[in-house]
């Protein structure tokens, strides 16, 4: 049984990144030769997926290219990568800061007395240059997505697109992805009775030498959905998501490490996002995981065993900015270009490659951000959508305006 | 089977014992005074690490080491002046030897021919050659149990690398420190599915404590320090060091003094336990009524420290499968094992306790059964040295993550301060038990003149005087061994708790006889698990170890078996591991397996005959094997069926009767 499709771009430009210290330590046989290829990779919706792409990415050190389904690296594409920045300010620097993130069209998302929090997209180029000229403030965090790309759409050809004709968009009374969802909560309630029935015929062995359990009692919970399964408030099981930040080592194989204890003692992951961290040497893993209180505390007790982990934290119950970035290829003809336009503009999303029959557009924000664009272009049929996964910074400034819901506002 | 990769197979191996063995004597102390610069306390001065479990600092400068080392040094000049090149491989040997090592498990093949070259040429490591990477790997761990120290085991790429995995996972689940190295295919081979090529490091993620690939030979004397200082450090483990060929065969100048660098680690190390923790726990002894300990694993190394809190405070004593000996089985506050098939009386006591002292422990399936019905009554007291055993399975009301061995310490500073001896009381809750102990013994029936299989344990236990090293292996011996021996100290009783690893048995019992030179080691072992590495068989005799197999032969894979008789009314589902067209011989003749190896054996089935067989197993010098043949009917009792709770516990009954 297949899921929804998603396409995990962020872990694979970490792949990448992990392949560079194999390739540096033995120069002499590839240094001539190598390459940042680009990769993406679609994926079914299973338990332990990332783990086992991360593992193959390790397992083969830069051998990489070789298992990719489409290897884009040669098409002319849109790279875009998130970064959320903490910077150290002071009154003196706070100006010319200002003038920084205005050049580099970076958006404030935090500010305390110490600190300013900003928020930076773009191509790999501009992320150089960004943490080139910010550095001598002190960067205090960073926390960066990894890249993601789309191939640029050629003039004259059509989009291939899920479900829809290219020519005619489709009325907006049916909504597909529902019809996905129901039929397989179907095939999930039929696998449940089949064990079920299983279960009657050998219930006799009941305290073997595990203690058996009825089936009904195990559910499996689908919650690696690559639409928008967040919990944000407790359900009344105390379940929801969870955001980890962790500092590692940069070393081969950590992502696998740490995804494997994750997957190992099943948890699933939402979201994942890899990148250098502040300090030379170190990764910043930010990722999403449901799961109660309780649970996670347990998770992160086992994240402390790796050896190559620096730090976890369970920003969670802590006021965090939150952002994800992603690039969403839609499939217009010029007659309905200004339709998609306008919503783009009312979600402050950027147009970043245009053809005859699509627009590539970007967009940063938060989860619901993206979910309700995503919503209201579905109409126009998406060809394609590559996100990064969140990445969260703790805001310096004590403020989050979830928290805030709830109070009564002094007039 | 490594062995196939080289067109060497044919060749006559040259017997590495002599060699090693003429040297040995001296050796054995010069490893003190080598020039340990690499200890990892050093590197990091501004903290004091808290090592526990860990091992065997060389501590103890024997008197006369001063001047036997002085002649060692003499005999064995270094073989390399400090600033000259050499291969990777006789890095990983010298790094090997500053950590102390001097005995490993290896098994050449292709990829690690370059490490057995270099081990001939190191005058300290001697090498026992298993027949198996996995009887290697095994023997690693029973040197680590038996003495305390890390084990090395070492093997080549591929399938020699994959025959580890059992042992390591075993390692892990027991926490053994145990340092596992392979070979692997040359750099520019890896990831090309080269011949004998497995992703060791891959495969062994989940199962080791931490894992390296070396990919630069100047990493070596780092990777090997942190591997040996990871094994050992904190709670103990496996480390695999992935090494290939080209490294190991590239020339280098090495820097003993490339710091260790395991930031993250040294800060989660467990600190020091906190003085009002310890002061809320024995405020809690103070308060209770019927409290018991439940230790484990983690007291290995803090007999001394629980000996004295057992005397300080008169708390009864039940131990896990992993603590036996930690506390002497044989006091009378011992408890004995609690759990699936421990005592009624220990389990009694959890159940009805109201105050659970876990230390060293990790609240494992096998002991707890229902874990809602587990010391129920009780206030549960957890310290163990990973924070992450801590709330687990079962939530402590007072936890305190550290080494049982500093935490016992202080405890048994604050009772003697109190004058607790005096002032504690639970004479009650002792005579409760010791009702218990009356009621329900310990217990096995005779049938004609078959040998009862606990009575056989029990007679060893008697000539032995209790103080021989065991192994077994795994299933109904393995139980038995652990109701019917009466360990006197930690370290005496090696067994594959956590991983139930069937083969564990004779290879262990090769590892403890390496560490223990003159112990008695016995083997208890089953048909079913002794057959899993039979051909360690051909180590004993070689290495000529003084290891006792008592096989306990009852034709069938017993504990499955039992299972069968309880749950799947008897029916045998491939458990039989005789021969079944002909049923009344014993098959295999394991006598059989002795004399192609040849180690004298004998076969007892009379149970008039079984003292004297024994006697004369312990007698004979050098190996030996008992066959003792011994009713399949007979069932490990007590037993608490999984997922249950005290109340479910079956006292009665065995293969004889109908379920």
């Amino acid at each position: 049984m297949t899921n929804a499709v998603l396409k995990v771009s962020a872990s694979i430009s970490e792949g990448n990144g992990n392949a560079a210290p194999v390739t540096h330590s033995v120069p002499a046989f590839t240094s001539s030769k190598v390459q940042w290829h680009t990769i993406s990779v679609f994926v079914g919706d299973e338990s332990g997926i990332i783990n086992r792409i991360a593992g193959v990415f390790a397992r083969r050190g830069y051998n990489i290219e070789s298992l990719a389904v489409e290897d884009i690296s040669k098409e002319p594409q849109v790279e875009r990568e998130l970064m959320l920045i903490k910077l150290n300010v002071d009154p003196s620097t706070r100006p010319e800061i200002m003038w920084l993130v205005d050049i580099f069209r970076g958006k404030v998302v935090d500010t305390s007395e110490h600190t300013l929090t900003i928020e930076v997209t773009g191509d790999p180029g501009k992320m150089a240059a960004v943490l080139r000229n910010l550095s001598k403030f002190r960067i205090k965090e960073l926390s960066r997505t990894g890249k993601i790309a789309l191939r640029r759409e050629r003039m004259g050809e059509t989009a291939p697109f899920w479900r829809f004709y290219a020519a005619s968009y489709p009325d907006l009374e049916s909504t597909q992805p529902g019809d996905v969802f129901s039929s397989n909560r179907a095939n999930n309630f039929a696998g449940n009775s089949n064990g079920s029935t299983n279960g009657s015929t050998i219930s006799s062995s009941k305290g073997d030498v595990y203690p058996v359990e009825p089936y009904d009692d195990y559910s499996v919970n689908q919650v690696l959905d690559a639409h928008w399964g967040v919990l944000y408030d407790d359900d009344s099981s105390g379940l929801r998501s969870h955001t980890l930040s962790m500092l590692v080592n940069d070393s081969p194989g950590v992502l696998n490490m740490v995804t494997g204890v994750i997957s190992r003692r099943g948890y699933n992951i939402q979201s994942l996002a890899v990148g250098p961290a502040e300090r030379e040497g170190l990764s910043r893993i930010t990722t999403v995981i449901p799961g109660t209180d309780e649970s996670i505390g347990k998770l992160v007790l086992h994240l402390h065993k790796l050896i190559d982990m620096h730090e976890v934290r369970d920003i969670t119950h802590m006021p965090f900015a939150e952002r994800e970035l992603m690039l969403i290829k839609i499939a217009v003809n010029t007659a309905a270009r200004r339709d998609v336009l306008d919503i783009a503009s009312i979600f402050r999303a950027k147009a970043v490659d245009v053809s005859d029959h699509t627009i590539t557009l970007e967009l940063t924000g938060d989860l619901n951000k993206m979910a309700a664009l995503q919503r209201l272009l579905e109409p126009f049929g998406i060809c394609e959508v590559a996100r990064t996964g969140r990445v969260a910074l703790v805001r310096e400034s004590g403020v989050d305006s979830a928290y805030l819901r709830g109070y009564p506002l002094p007039l | 089977m490594a062995a196939a990769a080289t067109s060497a197979a044919t060749t006559i191996p040259k017997p590495s014992a002599h060699l090693s063995s003429s040297s040995r004597s001296s050796i054995s102390i010069s490893r003190f005074t080598l020039p340990l610069s690499l200890n990892p306390q050093k590197t990091i001065p501004h903290r004091s690490l808290h090592i526990s479990n860990a091992v065997s600092k060389p501590t103890t400068p024997a008197p006369s080491s001063s001047s036997t080392s002085t002649t060692t040094r003499q005999e064995s000049p270094p073989r390399f002046s400090p600033d000259e090149a050499r291969k990777g491989a006789d890095i990983l040997v010298e790094a090997l030897e500053r950590q102390g090592v001097t005995d490993v498990f290896a098994y050449p093949g292709g990829a690690s021919m370059e490490i057995h070259q270099a081990l001939t040429r190191s005058p300290i490591i001697r090498n026992v050659l298993p027949r198996h990477e996995q009887g290697g790997v095994f023997a690693a761990e029973g040197y680590a149990r038996a003495s305390g120290k890390p084990g090395v085991c070492i093997a080549t790429s591929g399938p020699g690398a994959t025959n580890l995995v059992s042992g390591l996972a075993d390692a892990l689940l027991d926490s053994v420190p145990i340092v596992a190295i392979t070979g692997q295919v040359p750099r520019r081979m890896i990831g090309t599915d080269a011949f004998q090529e497995t992703p060791i490091v891959e495969v062994s993620r989940s199962i080791t404590k931490h894992n390296y690939l070396v990919l630069d030979v100047d990493d070596i004397p780092r990777i090997v320090s942190e591997a040996f200082f990871l094994a050992t450090s904190g709670r103990p483990g496996p480390v695999l060091i992935d090494v290939p060929k080209d490294i190991q065969q590239q020339l280098a100048v090495p820097n003993w003094n490339t710091p260790i660098k395991l930031p993250g680690y040294m800060s989660r190390l467990p600190k020091v336990p906190n003085d009002s923790h310890l002061e809320q726990i024995v405020r809690l002894i103070f308060e209770s009524k019927k409290p018991v300990l439940y230790v484990g694993g983690g007291c290995l190394n803090s007999s001394e420290e629980l000996r004295k809190f057992v005397e300080l405070t008169g708390i009864p004593v039940a131990s896990t499968l992993m603590g036996l000996g930690a506390f002497p089985v044989g006091h009378e506050l011992s408890l004995q094992m609690l759990g699936m098939h421990g005592t009624v009386y220990a389990n009694y006591s959890v159940d009805k306790s109201d105050l659970l002292l876990a230390f060293g422990v990790r609240f494992d399936d096998r002991v707890t059964g229902k874990l809602e019905a587990f010391a129920s009554r009780a206030k549960i007291v957890h310290i163990d040295i990973d924070s992450a055993e801590i709330g687990k399975n079962k939530q402590p009301h007072v936890s305190v993550c550290a080494d049982v061995n500093f935490a016992l310490q202080g405890m048994n500073k604050i009772l003697e301060s109190r004058n607790a001896k005096s002032k504690l009381d639970f004479r009650a809750w002792r005579e409760e038990l010791n009702e218990q102990k009356s009621k329900y013994p310990l217990k096995y029936k005779t049938f004609g003149h078959a040998i009862p299989p606990q009575y056989a344990i029990q007679v060893l236990d008697e000539l032995t005087n209790g103080n021989a090293i065991i192994s077994t292996g795994v299933g109904q011996h393995q139980m038995w061994a652990a109701q019917f021996y009466k360990y006197k100290r930690p370290r005496q009783w090696l067994t594959s708790g956590g991983l139930g690893a069937m083969g564990f048995g004779l290879p262990a019992a090769v590892g403890a006889a390496v560490a223990n030179p003159g112990a008695v080691v016995v083997d208890i072992d089953g048909d079913g698990s002794f057959i899993m590495n039979v051909q360690e068989l051909a180590t004993i005799r070689v290495e000529n170890l003084p290891i006792k197999i008592m096989l306990l032969n009852n034709q069938h894979l017993g504990m499955v078996m039992q299972w069968e008789d309880r749950f799947y009314k008897a029916n045998r589902a491939h458990t039989y591991l005789g021969d079944p067209s002909r049923e009344s011989e014993i098959f295999p003749n394991m006598l059989k397996f002795a004399e192609a190896c040849g180690i004298p054996a004998a076969r007892v089935t009379r149970k008039e005959d079984l003292r004297m067989a024994i006697q004369n197993m312990l007698d004979t010098p050098g190996p030996y094997l008992l066959d003792v043949i011994v009713p399949h009917q007979e069932h490990v009792l007590p037993m608490i069926p999984s997922g249950g709770a005290f109340k479910d516990v079956i006292t009665e009954g065995d293969g004889r009767t109908k379920y």
